[in-house]
């Protein structure tokens, strides 16, 4: 469920707002109906990095990946384009999972 | 256009009355300084004032030597002042304004009198069949190697004496051979009255684009964009005979002596497969830094003679002193040098390559790359296989080269064909940002759009823009 709202709702504001939405919206979303911090991480992880792939997609594969395939040679990495996804990917999950994380630990704070 | 090289930078040292600086000895008695404030803004921070000194020559460089950032700018003096060209009020806009709108040979040297810096050979060709080549700018009236050295500022026969009129900068028209060339060499022969420089670019490549032209018949572009990609060596043709017959092949192992072989037969061209071109090219920078090690110094900045001076040596002078190295006990000889250098060009090629074989490739040994501006790695090219050298006319080094290759035929209509190696776009990714890349490094040419006329149609016009007042 949780999952789901952060998904949804950050993938209308990311049309809307910059990037840090996501965390704004995971936050809130764990804030109301959040229930562990385990399951809220995961799912504001999940979320944010299932949908920043989705994001990245839609830019990168119309332009051929050429300019993913450019950046990740600035990485002391494979020039593999999927590794800068998954980067970008993990980052992205970092930000939500822990947004949504202190989303349920700030309710938690309170309704002691 | 290409370069003239013409000496248009001096320095001269100023003798000052006192610490203040506010007078120079000159003429025999003391002149007036001009000292000029300039304010650099710095983003966030106070400004920067910095009070530069202007003698009659020019601005006085680094006052001292603390000002002067230590192991750059070697070959800037401290405390000298500059007269250099770049410095005088000039409209070379002009000229271009000139030449674009020129009919013909009259118009062409009308514009060229208003050109001042960097002098170009500016290379003409007319539909009235007139072809015309003019190293051409604003030339200083100097005396045989005037400013070749730091010279003393207090001595008005020092001073730049004028100017060489513009009618008089070397020009030729329709010359009996039939074409003119330019590939930076020194512009005159000894009969020319005036002195340009001391120094231009190696004879080479000019020699080999006069030798093609001058057995082409009905030449076509193609003709033209074939001699681009040449990469005959001038210089393997001068002395790598020469080098050869010193070698004692008795005393090579046996992987010497099969790179001595593949050598020996090159054909001197220094093409992307060519693993004779490696070797030599090899040879011969281990052989210049062996032959001038003199001129290797911690504490002095030493510019090493020219190529031509090496190239003449070693044909001509093979006693010369030159070849000795100072850091042995031993008196080296021409053969010496030789035989050492080719030994330690073979160790290093073997070191990096394996034994003689593909990987010595002249395309894999010269690392060719054209690198992004910032030099990020992944925005650029990367290494990749090609021919050519400093002084071959495809003069394609390590990171630089020929970035624009252009032919253009007169008529009856006019065509340009031309091409650089990158795109039309800078964004790293742009489907535009290096699509003309390979049509470049394979030696081909893209027709160029000329249009006559404002309603002529193209297919390869995308979009119109109409300006109105």
């Amino acid at each position: 469920m949780l999952f789901l709202i952060i998904l949804i709702l950050s993938f209308i504001g990311s049309y809307l707002l910059p990037w840090w939405v996501a965390a704004l919206i995971a936050f809130l979303a764990a804030l109301f109906v959040g229930k562990t911090s385990g399951k809220a991480f995961v799912s504001g992880f999940g979320a944010i990095f299932v949908l920043w792939v989705i994001l990245a997609l839609m830019k990168s594969i119309p332009n051929d990946n050429i300019l993913a395939s450019r950046v990740i040679q600035l990485f002391p990495l494979p020039h593999q384009w999927i590794l800068l996804l998954l980067i970008t990917a993990l980052i992205g999950g970092l930000v939500g999972g822990l947004a949504a994380l202190s989303g349920v630990l700030t309710k938690k704070a309170f309704s002691k | 256009m290409t370069n003239v090289d013409a000496a248009v930078l001096d320095w001269y040292q100023v003798k000052f009355k006192d610490n203040s600086k506010n007078e120079y000895w000159y003429n025999n008695k003391w002149n007036k300084i001009t000292k000029r404030i300039e304010v650099i803004n710095v983003l966030g921070q106070k400004p920067v004032y910095d009070t530069v000194i202007y003698t009659h020559h020019g601005p006085v460089v680094y006052d001292n030597i603390s000002q002067k950032p230590k192991g750059d700018h070697e070959n800037i003096p401290v405390g000298d002042a500059l007269r250099w060209i770049a410095h005088d009020e000039s409209d070379e806009f002009m000229t271009f304004y000139l030449l674009n709108r020129g009919k013909n040979y009259d118009d062409y040297r009308k514009a060229l009198t208003y050109y001042t810096a960097p002098a170009q050979n500016f290379i003409f060709a007319s539909n009235d069949k007139d072809i015309a080549i003019t190293p051409n700018g604003k030339i200083p009236l100097k005396f045989k190697d005037q400013g070749k050295f730091v010279m003393d500022g207090s001595d008005p026969t020092n001073d730049w004496q004028g100017w060489i009129p513009y009618d008089q900068n070397p020009t030729v028209k329709n010359p009996p051979r039939g074409f003119v060339s330019s590939a930076n060499q020194s512009s005159t022969d000894q009969a020319y009255p005036y002195y340009i420089n001391w120094r231009f670019e190696l004879y080479d490549r000019g020699k080999r684009i006069n030798d093609r032209l001058k057995v082409m018949q009905n030449a076509t572009i193609d003709s033209i964009r074939l001699m681009q990609m040449d990469n005959y060596s001038m210089r393997a043709q001068d002395i790598l005979p020469a080098m050869l017959w010193y070698i004692d092949t008795s005393k090579l192992h046996p992987d010497q002596l099969k790179a001595f072989q593949i050598v020996k037969k090159w054909d001197k061209h220094f093409a992307a497969n060519s693993v004779g071109a490696s070797i030599f090219n090899a040879w011969w920078l281990k052989f210049n830094a062996m032959l001038w090690d003199e001129f290797k110094d911690d504490k002095v900045l030493l510019n090493i003679p020219s190529f031509d001076r090496t190239e003449k040596l070693l044909l001509t002078e093979p006693n010369s002193k030159w070849f000795d190295i100072t850091g042995t006990p031993e008196k080296e000889t021409c053969t010496d040098v030789l035989m050492q250098s080719f030994n330690a060009a073979i160790n290093e090629l073997q070191k990096s390559y394996g034994d003689p074989g593909d990987k010595w490739e002249w395309g894999n040994v010269k690392d060719t790359h054209i690198n992004h501006l910032a030099n990020l790695p992944g925005f650029g090219t990367g290494h990749f296989y090609a021919g050519g050298t400093g002084a071959v006319i495809n003069a394609l080094r390590g990171g630089n080269g020929p970035s624009w290759r252009m032919v253009v035929q007169m008529g009856p209509q006019v065509k340009g064909y031309g091409v650089f190696p990158g795109g039309e776009s800078g964004n790293p990714g742009s489907f535009f940002y290096e699509d003309m890349f390979t049509t470049w490094r394979d030696g081909q040419l893209n027709e160029l759009l000329f249009l006559q006329s404002s309603d002529e149609k193209s297919d390869r016009i995308k979009s119109t823009l109409t300006l109105n007042k």
